[in-house]
This record gives C-alpha cells, structure tokens and sequence, in this order.
C-alpha cells in the first residue's frame, strides 16, 4: 500500500493538472493542432487555454509556433518528443496505478 | 475527471474520421451519377462521361466547402497516421468493390439479378467500420440496410446502378451522422474539467 502511494506522489504534476493533461492527450493524437481545434477538444476557454499552453511550453512539453495567414495569426502547436513521451508514460503508469488498485481493493475485500 | 479525458482521447483519436460531412459530396455525386436509371425524363437522360464531368465539378466545390467550414468551425489538426497508408487501403477497397461487382454479373442467374456479393461487401465494410469504433453504431444500421437493399428486386434498369445507389446513401447518411456526433462530443465537453488555472 505504502508503495502504491508513494508511485501516486511520484506522478508529474505539470502533466497531472487535468487541463494540462487534456492538452497533453489531446496533441498525442496529431503531429500539429491549431488554437481552434484544441480549443474544441479540451472544452478550455481561450484563455485558460492560453495560460496552460504557456505553462507547458516553460517546461518543455510543447512547441508553439506563430504565423500569419494573411492578415489572420495562427497559432500551432505540436508535443516536443520530451512531451510525448511523457503522456505516453503518464497513462501507461495511471493505467497500472488503476490495476495495482484494483487488486489492492480486491485484496482489502477478502481480508474483511 | 477520468470520463472527461476519457471524452477528449476519443474526440483526439477520431477527430478527422468525425467530419463526416466530407463525404457528403461524393455521396450525392453518387446518387446523381444514377439518377438516370430511375427516370424517363429526357434532362436526366445524358450521356455517362458528359453527366460525371458535370458533376464532378459541383462535387470538388463543395468539398472544399466543407473543408473550409471544418476548418473554420473546429480548427485543423495534422493527424499522425501515414497518407501512404489510407490511399493503399482506399485502393484495396475500391478493387474488393469492383470484383463483388463482377462476381454479381457472373452470377446474375443465381440470384435472380440481385446485387448480394456488393450488398454483403458494402455490409462488411459497414460491420468494419463498427467494429473499429463501436460508438459508431449508425454504421452497423448502414450495414444492415445494404445488405437488406441487396436482397430487394430492383426493377431490371436499376440493378446495375445497385452499388452506386446504397453507396452514395450510406456515404451521406453515415457522414451525417458522425458529424453530429462530433458536434454532440464538442458540445458534451462543457468548458473543460471545471478547475481554476493554479
């Protein structure tokens, strides 16, 4: 058990931020979204958006790249390969954090 | 929290395949192409190659239409899979189409002029596509419908223009329909997982 929760306090924290990690899960996805389309794919309000992505690009999980077409600005952004490998190994560890708990829970039934 | 991102991996995964709208033109081209068969009305009654050039054009048009209201409504989003690799497949599925289409000619006696090999293999595509995304359960209906409609007796002049028909509708239909799952999708996601940014 002390085991199991010391792996849950290891979790990173700039991923585990549930935004964060929607962005994260979202981008997992593409080679390169746009502003508008995460936008629609996390739910977040443009500027919550914002912050995130710019809390993630401090960290190096996320490139951002700004151009204009035409008079119009666009904003891309892709995952780093730092920050890919982190989402991958973000829910391959929460994936066997649910199975640990769940024989934990099973465990913990039978002995009652 | 977890069915929200439960939510957002779906819509990441499927986000292209969702704009289902995208195949709307080609269906109607489809329908359109057939038209012919099913009328004596002498506009209809064109020559092949002059009725598709006619269309086609209409058809490029409107997809990038739709391209653009894609776009402009959800956003772009590069996806990661190979264009090699869905262009191969596009061809294989073309050529299993072609072939059900001639076996069907080969064995016009045996089914009394029913288009069934193209019926099961437009039902099997159907049955594919559900498989892959069980959420898609529009498709397994498509499915049942071509094969249903294969069974049917089309009257003489429309048999050849079968594959057509049930193409462009479930081309329409099924693109309808996963369009409006990708906006019910959107719409469910709210405005994120209701947290203030720390």
């Amino acid at each position: 058990m002390s085991r199991f929760l010391e792996q849950l306090a290891g979790l990173d924290r700039t991923v585990h931020e549930p935004a964060r990690l929607a962005i994260l899960t979202a981008l997992s996805a593409f080679e390169a979204a746009d502003f508008l389309s995460l936008q629609k794919l996390t739910g977040l309000t443009p500027g919550n958006l914002s912050v995130h992505l710019s809390k993630l690009e401090e960290a190096s999980l996320v490139a951002i790249q700004k151009s204009f077409r035409g008079k119009k600005p666009r904003t891309s952004v892709s995952l780093t390969p730092a920050g890919r490998s982190a989402v991958e190994a973000y829910w391959q560890r929460l994936d066997g954090l649910r199975k640990q708990a769940g024989r934990w829970k099973a465990g913990a039934s039978s002995r009652s | 929290m977890e069915s929200y991102l439960a939510r957002v991996r779906y819509l990441a995964r499927h986000f292209s395949a969702l704009q289902g709208l995208r195949m709307v033109p080609l269906g109607l081209f489809l329908l359109a192409s057939e038209l012919h068969r099913f009328t004596d009305h002498p506009l209809l009654q064109y020559k092949r190659a002059d009725s598709l050039l006619l269309l086609a054009v209409p058809l490029v048009g409107a997809y990038v239409l739709v391209g653009r209201y894609y776009e402009r409504r959800f956003g772009s989003a590069v996806a990661q899979r190979s264009a090699g690799g869905d262009a191969l497949a596009a061809v294989g599925l073309l050529c299993w189409l072609l072939a059900a289409g001639w076996t069907d000619a080969r064995l016009e006696a045996l089914f009394h002029s029913r288009p069934v090999i193209t019926g099961l293999t437009l039902g099997t595509w159907g049955l594919m596509i559900w498989g892959r995304r069980r959420e898609r359960r529009h498709y397994l209906w498509l499915a049942a419908i071509a094969v249903a409609a294969s069974l049917l007796p089309w009257p003489p002049r429309t048999q050849a223009g079968y594959m057509n028909v049930v193409l462009g509708v479930a081309l329409i239909a099924g693109g309808v329909l996963d369009h409006l799952m990708l906006t019910r999708l959107v719409r469910g996601l709210g405005e994120g997982p209701h947290v203030e940014v720390p």
